[in-house]
């Protein structure tokens, strides 16, 4: 294999500094600049899923909220979304794990329905999915909760 | 000719492995995946961003009533928030991602559009990033070949700008070896990173099937793979264990020459997988790996390539640029 038209000249300093640049900054920046890189130091699959919880939240006429103004949503990729641009509302459940305390959750949303208007009551249902025997994963529980607009 | 050796240019006293990696290549192999990368990433998703209307833009997440604020991502981080939302920003980006891309294709403007193409094209990643997820990110191996093709277009601007100007532009080996191993190492690196990372969450239970299931019944319970793996559990757990093994080791077997297209491929079928199953297609990933893996430039198709000519003018830039 011939070199023909090529000039030979030696590799300048700066290509060298960046051939070296090169094999050694994948290295280093993937773990640290975790938002450019979502899938190098937060992948999905990455951290432990026992059960699946989704939550949905109704107002007195039947119509779906926004679960992401009440704080209910659970995302398969929570784990992840640190490294979204947009800034979501902070959750106030966990995507696989029940509430620790459900009184809490309740007057939370009690809340955020009263400042935004939303009618009462409200009814949550929250449904569980899981292993339902050693091979495959199905509903274990569903569960509903009415909320009433308190000492209004 | 065959215990000939090949010209390098990296200084003699150098390390042997160094100077390998100073080899001068022919530009065919590499060529070849700067098409694919300008037509099929910078030129048709530049035009895709320029097709998007106002309120296509505006339905993206960062718009949405409920979210708290956009923070900016990657090469967009230093850049206002107001620019990172503007439509107005993104088409410009877009534009000269288009205009750049299509100079560097037709070798204008040397070695300036491969330098403002991959800027911009980064860029403009960036930017969608920061308004909605969306798997952008599947872009980044796209982006670091760029890098690496711009470079070299820089660095030999003068060896490139004088083949162009007597048209010996395929008989002249301005590629240096080095782009082939620095992106091995970041596309190993990039899939070890998540299966230790996997490994490093998850211990001896990375490989459990049941957070796949889980996950594959939320987001895509009605795929063409996904009935089989939410049904039997042993398939969900060889699957995932089968992914940890693959990433974890991609370092190592994209390294080791022999191993090398087998790791590949084995990398690409999984990404076939997840995109038949979930829907989420790393066809970037795939061509690289695919490109890095074989000798696609000695493919009788590949070989119709060097009947291009390019403009000789085309040098004029090069020739003059610092």
């Amino acid at each position: 294999m011939g070199n023909a038209g090529s000039s030979c000249t030696l590799a300048t300093i700066a290509e060298q500094i960046f051939v070296a640049l090169g094999l050694l900054l994948p290295l280093v920046v993937p773990p640290i600049v975790v938002e450019a890189f979502p899938m190098t130091a937060s992948p999905m699959f990455s951290v432990a899923v026992p059960l699946r919880m989704k939550y949905t939240l109704t107002d007195k006429a039947g119509r779906k909220l926004d679960n992401d103004v009440y704080g209910l949503r659970t995302s398969p990729l929570w784990n992840m979304e640190s490294s979204f641009g947009p800034k979501f509302p902070k959750n106030v459940v966990a995507t696989s794990e029940p509430p620790a305390d459900m009184n809490a959750l309740l007057q939370h949303i009690r809340e955020v329905g009263r400042s935004t208007h939303a009618e009462f009551p409200l009814v949550l249902e929250c449904i569980t999915k899981g292993p339902i025997d050693d091979r495959t994963v199905g509903v274990i529980s569903t569960r509903k909760w009415t909320i009433d607009d308190g000492d209004r | 000719m065959a215990t000939a050796e090949l010209a390098t240019s990296a200084p003699a006293t150098a390390p042997a492995i160094w100077r390998r990696l100073f080899e001068h290549r022919a530009p065919l192999r590499y060529e070849i995946l700067l098409v694919y990368l300008l037509v099929f990433k910078v030129i048709k998703e530049s035009i895709l961003q320029l097709c998007q209307s106002r309120a296509e833009f505006d339905s993206q997440d960062a718009f949405k009533p409920f979210v708290l604020g956009v923070d900016p991502i990657g090469w967009a981080d230093c850049l206002p928030v107001s620019w990172v939302t503007s439509y107005g920003f993104h088409q410009f980006v877009a534009v000269t991602a288009l205009l750049s891309g299509a100079l560097w294709l037709f070798k204008r403007c040397l070695p300036w559009s491969a330098i403002v193409a991959t800027w911009s094209f980064g860029l403009s990643n960036c930017l969608r990033q920061s308004l909605d997820f969306d798997y952008i990110h599947q872009n980044l191996p796209p982006v670091a070949a760029m890098i690496l093709l711009a470079a070299t277009y820089t660095f030999h601007r003068r060896e490139i700008s004088r083949a162009l100007r007597e048209s010996r532009f395929w008989e002249t080996d301005f590629y240096r070896e080095w782009v082939i191993p620095v992106l091995l190492v970041y596309m190993g690196l990039l899939y070890s990173y998540s299966g230790i990372w996997k490994l490093a969450y998850g211990g001896w239970d990375a490989g459990n099937g049941l957070k796949l299931q889980l996950i594959f019944d939320a987001l895509n319970p009605n795929g063409l793979l996904s009935q089989p793996i939410l049904q039997y559990r042993p398939l969900a757990t060889l699957l995932m264990t089968g992914t940890v093994i693959l990433e974890a080791g991609a370092l190592p077997g994209l390294l080791i020459p022999w191993l090398r297209p087998w790791w590949a491929m084995s990398l690409v079928m999984m990404h076939l997988a997840i995109g038949i199953s979930m829907g989420i297609w790393f066809t970037p990933s795939m061509v690289i790996l695919t490109w890095l893996a074989f000798r696609v430039d000695r493919l009788p198709l590949a070989q119709l390539m060097r009947r291009i000519r390019f403009a000789p003018r085309a040098a004029l830039l090069a020739e003059n640029s610092p």
